[in-house]
Formats: structure tokens, sequence, C-alpha cells
């Protein structure tokens, strides 16, 4: 046999033999799975009135004069599942392209808000009474003095609050004729 | 009788001798059954027992149990799973490696907001914890390796995390401790 055969031969034999020993490394393998129950977030979520835009038809009014006031209870829940902390975050006149007059009257009214008192007899302009927590003009930065808290459902997760929009007695003669569309802004953070 | 005749019998008788005499070749023989015993393969297996236990670290300094059955995370949380996983080993050269498979656990809505650490308790006895992370034993024997699952969801600032990570399930399937064999 010529030599160059003999060598290819035993180099093919070689080749053989190491894929093969390749092969043979086989070593024990094996795997646990963790599985812990799964996981959720929880939510928050911060309602006027049952929902997240709401309409507050019940504090409009026409024809208010210096001393007149309207005044409307307004329901403000936590619907998530963490408890919260709210508060108001700004009162202002949304009327667009407002007049002279609108911005007078926007400028001289009085927001007065309460908690703690009866829905009925805030319904029915009876006296404010309970905790206040704001009174004074309308601005971006209208807030209450400390924050709401609110726990998650099934605890204390609402409460009513009583709302007054007041024109002063002195009120400028500017104001007359304006009209006020008031924008309530509450915010809420996780507690 | 022919001398041509005379020669073929004698022909014959000779093959038959021989072939008789082929049967003949007898020489001893004995037999020994070799009673070795049996021989076993060992075992490696991995597992994990009991239900582990959930803990609320979100306070460090005042830990407290947590359920996530009934509970839910919210930005801030801090929670841990502890369970132990046991290792049995059997065979005289065995050995291994422990490593984990943190593969990305599926966090959807709440990527970058929560992340998911698997740490396995390199102290525990007849273990030790190699330079590259995984923990090997070097002989036979049954170890008890404590791990601790830990879920962060990041505090963030004020209105910072968005309401899409409400409500959002995170399943932690994908964490997998691997041992192997190893051969010294």
């Amino acid at each position: 046999m010529p030599k160059p055969l003999k060598f290819a031969l035993v180099a093919a034999v070689l080749l053989v033999l190491g894929i093969s020993a390749q092969g043979t490394v086989a070593s024990w393998h094996a795997e646990s799975r963790v599985d812990p129950p799964t996981l959720t977030t929880g939510s928050l979520s911060l309602l006027a009135g049952g929902v997240e835009d709401y309409q507050f038809a019940n504090l409009s009014a026409g024809d208010l004069i210096p001393g007149a006031f309207t005044q409307a209870s307004l329901e403000i829940s936590n619907a998530g599942t963490v408890p919260l902390s709210y508060e108001l975050d700004g009162a202002v006149n949304s009327v667009a392209s407002p007049t002279t007059a609108d911005q007078a009257l926007g400028n001289v009214v009085q927001l007065s808000v309460y908690s703690g008192m009866d829905k009925a007899n805030c319904d029915a302009d009876q006296a404010l009474t309970g905790e206040k927590l704001y009174t004074g003009p309308l601005g971006a930065n209208a807030s209450f003095a400390t924050a709401r808290e609110l726990a998650a459902r099934p605890g204390a997760s609402n409460e009513i609050l009583c709302l007054r929009v007041a024109v002063p007695e002195g009120a400028t003669q500017t104001a007359s004729g304006g009209k006020l569309s008031l924008q309530l802004r509450f915010s809420g953070q996780q507690r | 009788m022919k001398k041509v005749t005379k020669a073929t019998i004698a022909a014959v008788a000779a093959g038959a001798l021989l072939l008789g005499g082929a049967g003949t070749v007898a020489r001893w023989q004995a037999k020994q059954t070799i009673d070795a015993g049996s021989v076993e393969t060992g075992h490696l297996n991995l597992t994990t027992s009991g239900p582990g236990t959930w803990q609320d670290i979100s306070n460090s300094a005042a830990p407290e149990a947590f359920d996530p059955t009934t509970q839910q995370l919210v930005p801030g949380d801090v929670v841990t799973f502890s369970q132990t996983a046991t290792i049995d080993a059997e065979g005289k050269n065995i050995a291994g490696a422990l490593s984990v498979d943190q593969a990305a656990t599926a966090l959807g809505n709440l990527e970058g907001y929560v992340t998911v650490d698997l740490n396995v308790d390199a102290s525990a006895q007849g273990i030790t914890e190699e330079t590259d992370g995984t923990l090997t034993f070097a002989e036979p024997g049954t170890y008890s390796v404590p791990f601790l699952i830990t879920v962060t969801f990041a505090e963030g600032a004020e209105g910072d995390t968005p309401p899409s990570t409400y409500d959002q399930e995170l399943d932690l399937q994908a964490l997998t401790l691997t041992l192997n064999q190893v051969r010294a």
C-alpha cells in the first residue's frame, strides 16, 4: 500500500475516534424551574361624581348677583386598589375667549370647599359646616391646606365635599354679565 | 482382488481412521463463575419543596408577610420569595455546579419599572461559590441551598409611573436553577 494512502487511513481513523470521543462527554444535568405564584400590581383611580371627567351640573346657576351663591355636593371616591391621598389642584375659569366681564367675574368669585357636611344640607344651600378645606379666589394654585386621604375599597373609599361659589357683596361692576365656567381639578397620589 | 480395488479400500479405511481420530482430540476444561456483584449508577436530582415564603420588605426595618393572591404591588414596593432547593447527588465521583438561569422575565408594561433578581445562598454547607458565580459541590451528598427572588417596583418621582402599570400580572416562571455534573 502506498505510504500516503496509509497516512490518510490513519488520519481518518483518528478523526473518527476523535468525533466519537466528543460524543461520549455526556454528563448529568438537572433543572428546577422556580414557580412562585403570579404577582399583580395594584391600581390608582380617583373619581369625582363617580367618573373621571364629571360634568358638575348641580353647581350651575344663573343671574347670580353680589351677595348670592350657588352650592352643591360632590362625591370624591377612590376606585383603585390602593389607598390614596388627594387634593384640589387648581380651580380656574375655563370660559373660551373670555370677555372683560368674564375675567372680572372669575377674579371676584370666592370658592369654598368643605368636607363632613351632610349631603342633603349642602344641596339645600344650608350654611357651610364641617371641615373647611379651601376658601379663596379661583386660581391654578388653589389647593387644600392638607391632602385628604381615602382608603381602598372596602374601606372608607369616598367622601362628600360641599362646594360653594359666591359673588361677594362688593363685587366690581365690571363683573356684571360675566360668565363663569368653573373647572376644578383634583389630583390623587398613592399613599 | 485387483490391485486397484485393494488400494481404494485401503485409502477409504485410512480416511475413516483419520476422521475418527479427529473426534478424539479432547482436552481438559473447567468453568468458574465470578461473582463480582452488581454495579449501580448514582443520580443527580434538583428539587424544590414547599410553597415558599413571601415577604414585603418595602420597609426593611419592619418586614411584613405578603400574600400575592390577595395583595398587589404598587410603586415603591419590594417583595421577596424565599425557598430551598435540594441537591441529591449520589455516585463515587459525583460533583456538580449549580447556576442560575435568570432568563428575562416577561415584564410587559412593567418593563423599566420592575426588576426581578434571583440569588442563591452560597453559604450553604458543602457548597463553594466559584469566581464565575456558580455554586459547586465536590462529593456525594444532599445539599440544601436556599434561594431568594426579589421583586422591586421602583418608586419613581411623583406622577412618574403611568397608569399602564396598573393591574398587571407578573409571572416569574422564567427563573430556572440548573445543576450540571462536572468532572474534576
